[in-house]
C-alpha cells in the first residue's frame, strides 16, 4: 500500500470520527454544583477551566493558586458529570489517570465515596475542587459558578 | 513454575481486589506518597512460527510486573520512580529495569521540565506500552508498537520541556520536546536482531534522540489529534561472520514521523496512527584507516486502525488492523523473499473487567508476513531455525491486576 493511500485512509477515518462527533446527540446535562476549598479565590470557572482541572492539565486558576481535582468514585452525579465535562466515561477517566500514574506524568486524584465525603474533604483541603449533586448541602465550601 | 506461581498470586490478589482501595500510599512530612503497581500474566500459542522470542508454537507463558512511587514535594515539584520486570521468552529474562525516575518542575501549566529517565512521548501509546491493562488489547498493534523493541523506545534518559495551552474555545494543545540518550537492553529486540544476522556486539550501543510531540484536544469532546517527530543516532561496534574484521555502524540519518488520532464517544473508542521511519547508516571497518565498507538502512511504514466498544463496565470487544512494511536499502538482505517485507496483523479481542483492578483478555491474531531480517519485529531466525511460514495464527490469553 502506498504511503499516500495510507494517509488518505487515516484522514478519512479522522473525518468520519469528527462527523460522528458533530452529529452526536448531546450528553444529558448533569444536575451538579462545583465546589472548592475557601482558599480558591475565584468565583467562577469556564467549562474549559473545569475540564482542565479535572484532567489535571490545569493546576492553577486565574488567582494563581494551586488547585487539585477531587473525584467521586461512583454513584450520585458522577457518571453524567464526568461524561459532560470531560467527554469520558468514569472508567475512561480513571484509565486516563492510570496512564498518567504509570508514565510518571501525574498522580491519581483523591476519589471519594459520597457527596458528604466530598464536601468534608474539600472543606479541609487547600486548593481542592470537586463536585456534588445540586441538592447536596455544601456548608463550609465555596460553590463556583460555571460560565 | 514461575508462571504458575504468578497466576496463583494473581488469582489470590484478584479475589481480594474488590475490597481494595485504588489508592495506596503513605505520608512523609504531610506530603502524600502514592504507590501503584501491576502484574500481568499471559499465555500465547501459535500454529507455526515462533513469535516475540517465545516458543509460541508449543505455547508459552509470559509475565510483566511494575511498581512505582511518586510524591508531590511542593505545588510545583514532583518526583517519581518506577521499576519494571518482564520475562517474555528471551525478552527481558527477568531483569529488573528502571522504567522511569525523574524530577518534574512545573513553572506554569504551559511550561514544565522533567529530567531523569523519562517516558517518551511519541504517537498514541509509546509511553504506556508497558501497561497492557490501560489498553483494550492483550498486545498493542505490533506494527507500530513492537514488543521486542519496547525497552529502547519507551523511555529516554534526558530532559523534557512540556506544557499545556488552552485555546479559548478551540480546544487545547499539549506539547513535549525532549532530548536524551536511548537506553540499552541486552535482552531486547535490537540486540537480538543483530545477533540473528550473525552479529556479536563489541561493547555498548551508543544512542541519542531528540523529539517533539504535539497533540490537540479538539473542542469536540473525546477527539484528540497529534503528530510526533523524532530523530535518533546510534553507533556500535560488532563482529559479523561475513566480515574478516570488526565493523562499526553509525547512523547518518534516522527519522520517525507520526500522525495519530483517537476518538471516544460513549462506549465507542477508535484510534489510528501512521508512522514513517527513514534510517541510513555507514559501516566502517574497525581497523586502521577505517575503510568505508558500505551504506545500509531501511524505509519503514507502519500504521494501525482500531475500534472498540464497551458494552458494560465489565465487557469490551475490539478489533484492529496493523500493517508494517520495510524496504531495505544498501547492503544485500541475507534473507529476502515472499513475506519478508511486511507484517499484516488482523486482531480481535474480548476484554473482561472482573473488578476495577483485575481484567482478562482473549485475543486472536491472524498475521501475514514475517518482516525483514534486519527489522525483526517479533520474528527471529534463531527461534525459527527451520525457516518461516508466511502466515501465523496466534491466540493470546492475558490477565492483569493493577492498583
Amino acid at each position: 500500500m502506498r504511503p499516500t493511500e495510507t494517509c488518505v485512509r487515516v484522514l478519512v477515518m479522522t473525518a468520519i470520527s469528527l462527523s460522528a462527533a458533530v452529529a452526536a446527540p448531546a450528553v444529558p446535562r448533569a444536575d451538579y454544583k462545583v465546589i472548592a476549598n475557601e482558599s480558591v479565590t475565584v468565583l467562577h470557572l469556564s467549562p474549559d477551566e473545569l475540564r482542565g482541572v479535572l484532567l489535571a492539565t490545569r493546576t492553577s486558576l486565574a488567582d494563581g493558586g494551586h488547585v487539585e481535582p477531587v473525584l467521586l468514585r461512583s454513584g450520585g452525579v458522577q457518571d453524567a458529570f464526568v461524561r459532560q465535562v470531560t467527554g469520558k466515561s468514569p472508567a475512561g477517566l480513571e484509565n486516563y489517570y492510570r496512564s498518567l500514574v504509570f508514565t510518571g506524568k501525574g498522580a491519581m486524584p483523591k476519589m471519594l465515596a459520597s457527596d458528604a465525603a466530598m464536601v468534608a474533604y474539600v472543606r479541609v483541603t487547600k486548593g481542592a475542587i470537586g463536585y456534588v449533586s445540586s441538592g447536596s448541602p455544601t456548608e463550609g465550601v465555596k460553590v463556583l459558578e460555571l460560565r | 513454575m514461575r508462571a504458575g506461581a504468578v497466576v496463583t498470586a494473581l488469582a489470590m490478589v484478584g479475589g481480594l481486589s474488590t475490597s481494595l482501595e485504588a489508592q495506596v500510599g503513605f505520608a512523609v512530612h504531610d506530603r502524600p506518597v502514592q504507590i501503584h503497581g501491576f502484574v500481568s500474566e499471559g499465555f500465547a500459542c501459535s500454529d507455526d512460527n515462533n513469535y516475540l522470542r517465545m516458543t509460541t508454537s508449543e505455547g508459552s507463558f509470559f509475565v510483566e510486573a511494575g511498581v512505582n512511587a511518586s510524591a508531590q514535594i511542593t505545588d510545583r515539584l514532583r518526583v517519581g520512580v518506577q521499576i519494571y520486570d518482564r520475562s517474555i521468552g528471551e525478552l527481558g529474562k527477568g531483569r529488573v529495569y528502571l522504567d522511569f525516575a525523574f524530577a518534574d518542575y512545573r513553572f506554569k501549566d504551559w511550561l514544565g521540565i522533567r529530567a531523569g529517565k523519562v517516558k517518551t512521548s511519541l504517537g498514541l501509546h509509546t509511553d504506556t506500552q508497558d501497561q497492557e491493562f490501560l489498553h483494550t488489547w492483550a498486545l498493542l498493534p505490533q506494527a507500530v508498537y513492537p514488543l521486542d523493541l519496547r525497552s529502547v523506545t519507551a523511555a529516554h534518559v534526558g530532559a523534557d520541556l512540556y506544557g499545556h495551552v488552552d485555546m479559548k474555545g478551540a480546544g487545547s494543545l499539549a506539547y513535549t520536546g525532549y532530548v536524551g540518550s536511548i537506553p540499552q537492553d541486552p535482552h531486547g529486540g535490537y540486540v537480538y536482531s543483530v545477533e540473528g544476522t550473525g552479529g556479536r556486539f563489541n561493547g555498548a550501543i551508543e544512542g541519542r534522540m531528540t523529539g517533539i510531540d504535539v497533540r490537540w484536544a479538539a473542542p469536540v469532546a473525546g477527539l484528540t489529534v497529534g503528530t510526533s517527530l523524532v530523530t535518533r543516532h546510534r553507533n556500535f561496534s560488532a563482529a559479523f561472520d561475513q566480515f574478516p574484521f570488526p565493523i562499526s555502524y553509525s547512523t547518518t540519518a534516522d527519522r520517525i514521523a507520526a500522525i495519530f488520532a483517537e476518538y471516544t464517544y460513549g462506549g465507542f473508542h477508535t484510534e489510528a496512527e501512521y508512522r514513517r521511519e527513514k534510517r541510513r547508516a555507514d559501516i566502517y571497518g574497525d581497523i586502521p584507516d577505517r575503510p568505508l565498507i558500505g551504506s545500509t538502512g531501511s524505509d519503514e511504514t507502519a500504521w494501525f486502525t482500531s475500534g472498540a466498544y464497551r458494552f458494560s463496565r465489565w465487557f469490551e470487544i475490539g478489533a484492529y488492523y496493523g500493517h508494517f512494511h520495510v524496504r531495505p536499502v544498501g547492503l544485500e538482505d541475507p534473507a529476502g523473499g515472499p513475506g519478508r517485507d511486511h507484517i499484516d496483523d488482523k486482531t480481535v479481542t474480548l476484554r473482561f473487567d472482573l473488578t476495577r483492578f483485575w481484567e482478562i483478555k482473549i485475543e486472536g491474531h491472524f498475521i501475514d508476513g514475517v518482516g525483514n531480517s534486519r527489522e525483526a519485529h517479533g520474528f527471529y531466525p534463531q527461534d525459527n531455525p527451520e525457516g518461516f511460514t508466511r502466515t501465523t495464527n496466534m491466540l493470546v490469553v492475558r490477565t492483569g491486576f493493577y492498583f
